[in-house]
Formats: C-alpha cells, sequence, structure tokens
C-alpha cells in the first residue's frame, strides 16, 4: 500500500514538474505495443534457441514420412520431402531475422547517410540527392527489389540488399527531414562556434537526436523486409531449396494445397505473426515517441 | 497554381530521365556479355553472328551514344524485342495491361468499400469493442502475406467451395479472388487512415456546432465531417492506385492472373532483359504520371491547400 502510495507520488511529482515518463513506461501503457513486443521476443527466442525445441533436422529428407498431416510427433506435418514442417518454421525464423536485420540495416545506414548529408550540406549535394531519392522512389512496392535482383541474380543474400536498397529512400527522406530541422538549433550553432568539425556535429551532436522516427521507421521497415523477401522467395528469386525460408516453404506448399493444405498454412502464420509483431511495435514506438502522443497519455 | 503546376511537371520529367538512366544503366550491370545472354539456352553463335548481332543492339557504339539511342526508341514507344517470344516488349506489355487495368480497378473498389466503412465505423465508435476489432482486423490485413492470403482464398473457395476458378482472367469470376486478395491488403491502410482522418476532423468547432444545434451523429459524420476527413484517404487511394496499376507482380502470380505482374515475374524467372527492362521502365513512368496527376487533382479537391 506504502509502495502504491510512493509511486503514485513519483507520478504526480513527474506530471506536476512536467517530466515526461521513460520510454519504457510509455511503451507498457500501450496494450499493442506490449502484444507487438511479445511476439517478436518469442520470435528471438524461437530464433536462439530453435534447434533445442525440436528434435528433427530441417534439411534430412525421409521419404516413408512424406505428406504426414498435423500430428503429436509432427505438429506442422511434414512436407512432399518428408521434412518436420514445424521444425522448418522455427529454423526459418532465425533466416527471417537475419533478411531483416541485414535488409533494415543497410537500408538504415545508406539512406540515413544520404539524408544526413544532403540536408546538412545542402545546395546541389541537397538538389541532387534528393532527385535520386524521388527516382529511387519512382519504382512502386516491389519493383525496385525485383529490377535488382535481375541485375544481382537470386540467392538469399542478393534479396537483403535488394530489400536494402528497395527501402533505402524512406530512410533518406525522413533523416533529410530530420536534419533540416536540427540544423539551425542553438545546440548544433554552438557546436559550430566552439570549431566542432562537420562531421563531429553531423554524427555526435546531430545524429542522436534524429534517430527516435528512425527507429520507429525500422521497427516497421522491419516487417516490411521480412514481407517482401518471403515475397520473393516465394517467386523463386530469393532462397533455394532446400533452405528452410518461409516464403520458400509457402511456395512448395502451394504445389500442394489440394491436399496437403499445412504445408503453405503454417509458414504463412508464422510470416503473418512476425509482420504483425513488428508493426504493432512499430506503431507502440510511434505513439510512444511522439510528442503529442505523450501528453494525451500523461493526462490519463 | 499554374508555377506549382509547372514545377511539378518538371520535376516529374526529371524523375523520369533518371529512371531511364538508372533502367538502362541496369541491363548494363548484370555479369556477362549481353549477346551471350541472348544466346543462354541456344548454339553458340558464330563471331560473324555475334558482330552482326553486337551492331544490331548498338553495343559497338560508345556508352552514351548506346542511351541516346535506348532513349530514342522508348521515346518512339520501342522498348526492344522479348529473348524469349521474339515479340515486341511494347506489345508484351499492352497485351496484358487491360487485364492489369480491371484488377486495378475491382480491388480498389474493395478496398475503398471495405477500408472507407470500416474506418467509418471505428470513429463512430471510438474506444468501444467495435473500435478495437475494427482495428484489429486492420493492422491484420496490413500485416498479413498477399501471396498467403490469396492461396488460403484460393483453397477456401476454389477449391472447397468451388465457388471461383484457381487462376486465369477469362470471366469476371476469375477476377473476384485476385481483387479481394488485393483489396483487403490495401483496405487494411485505407481504415486506418479513414479512422484517424475523421477522428481529427470530429475534434474541430464546425462538428460542435453541427451537433449543438441537434443533428444526428450519423449525419454529423455523414454530411459534414466525413468530406474533410477523406481528403487525405483520396491520396493514399491515390498512390495505392499507382502501386496496384504498376502491377500487383506476387499477387498475379498466385493467381496465374496474366497480367504486368506476371509477365514480369516470368521475365524475371526466364532472364528476358529487354522485357524486364521494358516493364520496369514502363510501370516507374506510370507510377509517376499518376502520383503528379493524383497531386494536382488533391489541389482541385481541397481549396484550402495553398501551392503558392
Amino acid at each position: 500500500m506504502a509502495e502504491l502510495a510512493a509511486v503514485g507520488h513519483r507520478q504526480q511529482l513527474r506530471r506536476l514538474q512536467g517530466r515526461p515518463p521513460s520510454l519504457w513506461r510509455r511503451l507498457s501503457g500501450h496494450r499493442s505495443a506490449l502484444l507487438g513486443g511479445s511476439i517478436v521476443a518469442t520470435l528471438l527466442v524461437v530464433a536462439l534457441v530453435g534447434p533445442l525445441l525440436t528434435p528433427h533436422d530441417p534439411v534430412a529428407m525421409s521419404l516413408k514420412n512424406r505428406f504426414l498431416p498435423p500430428s503429436l510427433a509432427h505438429p506442422f506435418g511434414t512436407d512432399d520431402f518428408g521434412r518436420d514442417v514445424f521444425t522448418r518454421v522455427i529454423y526459418g525464423a532465425r533466416i527471417s531475422l537475419q533478411v531483416g536485420i541485414i535488409a533494415v540495416g543497410i537500408a538504415g545506414t545508406l539512406g540515413s547517410l544520404v539524408g544526413l548529408l544532403t540536408g546538412y550540406v545542402g545546395g546541389w549535394v541537397d538538389a541532387a540527392g534528393q532527385w535520386l531519392v524521388d527516382v529511387l522512389l519512382a519504382f512502386p512496392g516491389l519493383l525496385l527489389a525485383l529490377a535488382i535482383i535481375a541485375v544481382l541474380g537470386p540467392g538469399l543474400p542478393n534479396v537483403m540488399v535488394a530489400v536494402g536498397i528497395g527501402s533505402m529512400p524512406a530512410y533518406a527522406r525522413l533523416m533529410r527531414g530530420q536534419v533540416l530541422s536540427l540544423k539551425h538549433d542553438e545546440f548544433v550553432e554552438a557546436a559550430r562556434v566552439i570549431g566542432c568539425s562537420s562531421s563531429r556535429i553531423l554524427f555526435v551532436h546531430m545524429l542522436p537526436n534524429t534517430l527516435s522516427p528512425i527507429i520507429v521507421l525500422a521497427s516497421l521497415g522491419f516487417a516490411g523486409a521480412v514481407l517482401s523477401a518471403a515475397a520473393l522467395s516465394f517467386i523463386g528469386m530469393g532462397a533455394q531449396p532446400p533452405t528452410p525460408e518461409w516464403g520458400a516453404m509457402l511456395a512448395t506448399g502451394r504445389e500442394s494445397l489440394r491436399q496437403e493444405w499445412w504445408i503453405a498454412t503454417f509458414p504463412g502464420i508464422a510470416i503473418a505473426l512476425t509482420v504483425l509483431g513488428f508493426n504493432l511495435l512499430g506503431d507502440g514506438l510511434r505513439d510512444a515517441l511522439d510528442p503529442q502522443g505523450h501528453t494525451v497519455r500523461i493526462g490519463r | 497554381m499554374l508555377q506549382y503546376l509547372l514545377k511539378r511537371l518538371v520535376s516529374a520529367i526529371l524523375v523520369i530521365f533518371g529512371v531511364t538512366l538508372l533502367v538502362f544503366t541496369m541491363v548494363r550491370l548484370v555479369p556477362g556479355d549481353p549477346v551471350d545472354i541472348m544466346f543462354a539456352n541456344q548454339p553458340r553463335p558464330t563471331p560473324e553472328q555475334r558482330a552482326a548481332l553486337r551492331r544490331q543492339l548498338g553495343l559497338d557504339l560508345p556508352i552514351h551514344h548506346q542511351y541516346l539511342q535506348f532513349l530514342g526508341r522508348a521515346l518512339q514507344g520501342d522498348l526492344g524485342r522479348s529473348f524469349r517470344t521474339k515479340q515486341p516488349v511494347t506489345s508484351e506489355i499492352v497485351a496484358r495491361l487491360p487485364n492489369t487495368v480491371k484488377l486495378t480497378v475491382a480491388s480498389l473498389s474493395v478496398a475503398v468499400l471495405f477500408g472507407v466503412g470500416a474506418g467509418m465505423l471505428a470513429a463512430a465508435f471510438k474506444g468501444s469493442w467495435i473500435d478495437a476489432a475494427t482495428m484489429a482486423i486492420a493492422i491484420l490485413g496490413v500485416s498479413l502475406p498477399g501471396f498467403w492470403l490469396g492461396l488460403m482464398l484460393i483453397l477456401l473457395f476454389a477449391v472447397q467451395f468451388g465457388w471461383f476458378p484457381v487462376s486465369g482472367a477469362a470471366t469476371w469470376r476469375h477476377l473476384v479472388l485476385p481483387a479481394v486478395t488485393l483489396g483487403v491488403l490495401t483496405s487494411g491502410i485505407l481504415a486506418r487512415m479513414t479512422r484517424s482522418s475523421l477522428l481529427e476532423e470530429l475534434s474541430h468547432d464546425y462538428v460542435r456546432t453541427a451537433r449543438a444545434k441537434g443533428l444526428r451523429e450519423s449525419a454529423v459524420i455523414a454530411r459534414h465531417a466525413l468530406r474533410n476527413a477523406l481528403i487525405p484517404v483520396v491520396t493514399i487511394v491515390g498512390l495505392q492506385l499507382g502501386q496496384l496499376l504498376s502491377g500487383a507482380f506476387i499477387i498475379e502470380a498466385v493467381f496465374a492472373y496474366p497480367g504486368i505482374g506476371l509477365l514480369a515475374v516470368n521475365a524475371l524467372q526466364a532472364r528476358d532483359f529487354p522485357l524486364i527492362q521494358g516493364i520496369v521502365l514502363f510501370v516507374a513512368v506510370i507510377y509517376v504520371v499518376v502520383n503528379l496527376v493524383v497531386d494536382l487533382l488533391y489541389c482541385l479537391i481541397d481549396p484550402r491547400v495553398s501551392y503558392a
């Protein structure tokens, strides 16, 4: 009781002082962010300890076990080569996380660099950078990734690069906007006056202040990257057999959809849950990091 | 207004120029000699055949001449010939265009009907279980992999019930499942947008006035708030129109729907570079033009928007 009173007192004090609650506190009060966070955390655990959760090998074939329906021994059934679908879905989590991290890493790093430079330098550099971003944005949806795959050839590493470059313009545009809004702030002027170099101003002073929206975009972008990579694998441009990648597994299951529904169903649910988790987490982060949103929440 | 129009037009032309440059470079970046790629599945050409083909394709010219030649031909609608079918790329694309347009219109209708409807419902019952349920379905719609949803719809409505055909585009019944798949995915975005936009409008003074004079809530929403709330939704619809018209690649592949998307996927699988190059260029230009038109329409729809 005394603890509750103390917490209440602290919250009241915080409200009176106008100090915003911590990000964690704001996130923990956001139901969908909690749900998204839980899904993402489960995915991380599954990806990390995957091999401990199943006795089967994800690629070893067993022709006498072909097309077995879901049972206790094989909760998600087996596929056309007698491989346990549950095991393949579990191992697929690792691949999807890897794809998401690398694709978002490429998009975030390249895009942020372009946005930082064009926004800070201005002039013709900005004009050229914006033109490049506009040109890349002229390729809707998966088109840019498809074009890059056409050049690089099929394969999972190439898909990661293609999806990363394909999502880069959004980061560049967002970062440029952030830099433009901070460029004439007092702390940047102060850094300039005390003789900081441009690179120090950009990377030490401005970059940390621009990261909040980039983190939100990265979370939502992660969902998009997983979806795009699975889509590219589905049409045979990404992971190649026998890699247990969810999109490729769906493509295999498609051929026997009429009789063996389980082969395509479970990898699809895994993709949907992963994308949903990152979307919910991204939404929650956006609300938690949005100053307007936080005013509303403090008032509650 | 005229100044904005001109500025927007110049920027669109510059972007299209950039797109042509990128598409031209793309094919040149493919490892290997284009002549070898053309003869990938055929007997090796003789040196004479090789030289003749290089001349014919303009590969013996300096790179900037090759680009100008490519641009000149593209402006005349000549995007080369498909490696696979030997048909002109332009006629391959034009033959598939009506199917993609049909699918775009059908899926956008589904999306607007469900998306705007769900968004209105959620805003009208803000904070209730209806709001929570509608928004949960909307975020699920955004998160579902389209190709998986398509397969599940095939399994249920084509295989189990036999109501619709599995693939093809011969009749309107072939259009239903791909249109619903694409429509459901887009309606999630529209529902979220409509809800937030309508909630913002409902907090304005003119809505309070409408309520104060005794109007029913349904009339306040339908006659007053919705009109203004739909303006940002129009932008999203426009962007989605561009996306859908550009070929819903994967969904067309799932339903073997013979549109531009399926053509692109097949070209990619066969490494048919002239066709890939042509489709990418065509789709990007269409997308830029549709976005330009939407931007200009937006200007006409919302008199509050200033383009000074």
